[in-house]
């Protein structure tokens, strides 16, 4: 746990070190709620489906983001063999990080909410349901976690940015499509479904990752 | 008796056929200090790796404490302390920050970050950020950082690369402790006389081949390149008597009034009678042992000489 605990201190403090990163994440928790919500971007908005959509868009460019910033820096900065020759096992190192990247993008995500949820609240005169409340502060964000560890994994095996920046492009282009629909909230036990599937997820590509040798990384 | 390095039988091939080791073979025990001498592309930094198990070999094996490197446990990995060429130092953390960040990675209180701080003449950086750092200042840093937890085994490479003269002997004085407290090191460097004043045995890689192996002793009687004269003298040397002295010496360098011979064993006195026999008024002999420098020289010429 200590090993995993240092990585996430190292790769926060990096992330907030980078000036770069933090106003693009200021842009994403503001500029999104505040261009969907005038201008009625998306029609028949309600108080649940408006916290849903800002929990999908900035925890899905928040994973994209900071998994970005957190690998390729590691890469740019040659740690990478550094790192891998200490005692820390694949397993630590990936968990570490995908948990900095997670964390990071949960404390962004967290924010855009407080501010939609008052937002919501007052232009709509009722707050989100509970089932919208935990959809955006549980399930979407253990989503979130899948989607970065599938982006650094492919990042860390692949190297080139090129393949992550087309799985980047398809996370958009799903999360666009799906607003597109302007679906309204799943029920209760789909949501309970799709949170468990999503944390099955992120441990199993976790398990799989950790099975990645030492060598391969470090090429 | 069982060794701290087991290497035997190592290839290593880059994909695309590059060849950066050939038939390694070293055993290393508990207390040596080695010095991994040769030119840039010799192999010393693939086989740092491969000792790391950060890398492959082609064929063969390497062992530290009796472990295949690759599959080393996090218990041996906690006792082996390095610095690679690429220092991965983070860049935008501060110079503390890094070093919290390694002793966290191995256990470390934050009392022994302090105490290094203070120790390396970092204190006074503490705060600033590793971009901001001279390249001696981040060498001192990559430096400090496998001392932390006090390892057992380190490997450096290139301990001694940007750092002033100043710094350098303190590096070399700190080798010294480390080999005092009866650590194993292995260590790369072009800083020849370091390694000179440190080694207790030299291993010489050439094309990823062994050349050389053994203390620099061994080496210098070995190669009969124990020690160097230098004869100035007045006079000129007719063609039939340095006809002779290449007969009887290895000339290292003839020129207008100085005459350099090498060799293990020379009778500088036999030298110079010969000299004096032919009409030469010798003005001054200088005798020199030689260094580790001459040793790679001769060696690598050598060694050049058979494959050219």
């Amino acid at each position: 746990m200590e090993l995993i605990g240092a990585m996430v201190w190292k790769d926060i403090r990096s992330l907030i070190r980078d000036k770069k990163v933090v106003l693009a994440a200021v842009i994403m928790v503001f500029l999104f709620p505040a261009i969907m919500f005038p201008t009625k971007l998306i029609k028949n908005i309600t108080v649940d489906t408006g916290l849903f959509l800002i929990a999908a868009v900035t925890m899905s460019a928040a994973s994209y983001l900071f998994t970005w910033k957190s690998f390729s820096y590691e890469k740019s900065e040659n740690a990478t063999t550094n790192i891998l020759s200490s005692p820390i096992t694949v397993m630590e190192f990936f968990l570490g990080k995908s948990l900095a990247v997670f964390l990071a993008g949960y404390f962004m995500s967290f924010i855009a909410l407080v501010v939609a949820y008052i937002y919501l609240t007052i232009t709509m005169g009722h707050s989100p349901s509970g089932a919208a409340v935990f959809l955006a502060l549980v399930t979407i964000p253990i989503w979130g976690l899948v989607a970065g560890e599938i982006v650094g994994a492919l990042f860390l095996l692949l190297g080139g940015f090129e393949i992550v920046r087309y799985f980047g492009l398809l996370l958009v282009g799903i999360v666009v499509s799906f607003l597109q629909g302007s679906p309204g909230l799943p029920s209760a036990l789909t949501i309970l479904i799709l949170t468990i599937a999503a944390f099955a997820l992120a441990v199993i590509i976790l398990l799989v990752f950790s099975r990645v040798s030492k060598v391969r990384l470090a090429r | 008796m069982s060794f701290v390095i087991e290497i035997n039988g190592v290839d290593k091939t880059y994909p695309g056929g590059k060849e950066a080791l050939r038939g390694i073979n070293i055993s290393v025990n508990e207390g040596e200090v080695i010095g991994l001498v040769g030119p840039n592309g010799a192999g010393k930094t693939t086989l740092m790796k491969l000792l790391l198990g950060v890398s492959n070999p082609t064929s063969g094996y390497l062992k530290v404490w009796g472990e295949t490197c690759t599959s080393m446990s996090k218990k041996s990995r906690s006792k082996i302390g390095f610095v690679l060429d690429q220092r991965g130092l983070y860049s935008d953390l501060t110079v503390e920050e890094n070093l919290i960040f390694w002793a966290k990675l191995y256990a470390v209180g934050s009392k022994k970050v302090e105490e290094y701080l203070k120790d390396w003449g970092l204190g006074d950086v503490r705060k600033q950020p590793v971009n901001q750092l001279s390249s001696g200042m981040m060498q001192r840093l990559s430096l400090v950082r496998p001392l932390l937890h006090d390892p057992t085994l380190l490997l450096l490479d290139e301990p001694t690369s940007q750092l002033d003269p100043v710094a350098r002997v303190n590096v070399i004085d700190l080798i010294n402790k480390l080999k005092s407290e009866n650590k194993t090191l292995i260590m790369t460097s072009h800083d020849l006389v370091g390694l000179e004043r440190t080694c207790t045995r030299i291993l010489l890689l050439q094309k990823g081949r062994i050349l050389a192996d053994g203390s620099m002793q061994e080496l210098s009687s070995r190669l009969g390149v124990g020690e160097r004269i230098t004869v100035r003298y007045r006079g000129e040397i007719s063609k039939d008597l340095l006809k002779k002295i290449y007969a009887d010496y290895r000339v290292q360098a003839a020129g207008a009034n100085t005459i350099t011979v090498s060799g293990d064993g020379i009778d500088s006195g036999k030298l110079v009678r010969t000299l004096v026999e032919h009409g030469i008024d010798v003005e001054n002999v200088e005798e020199q042992k030689q260094s580790l420098e001459d040793i790679y020289l001769s060696i690598v010429q050598k060694d050049e000489g058979k494959w050219n």
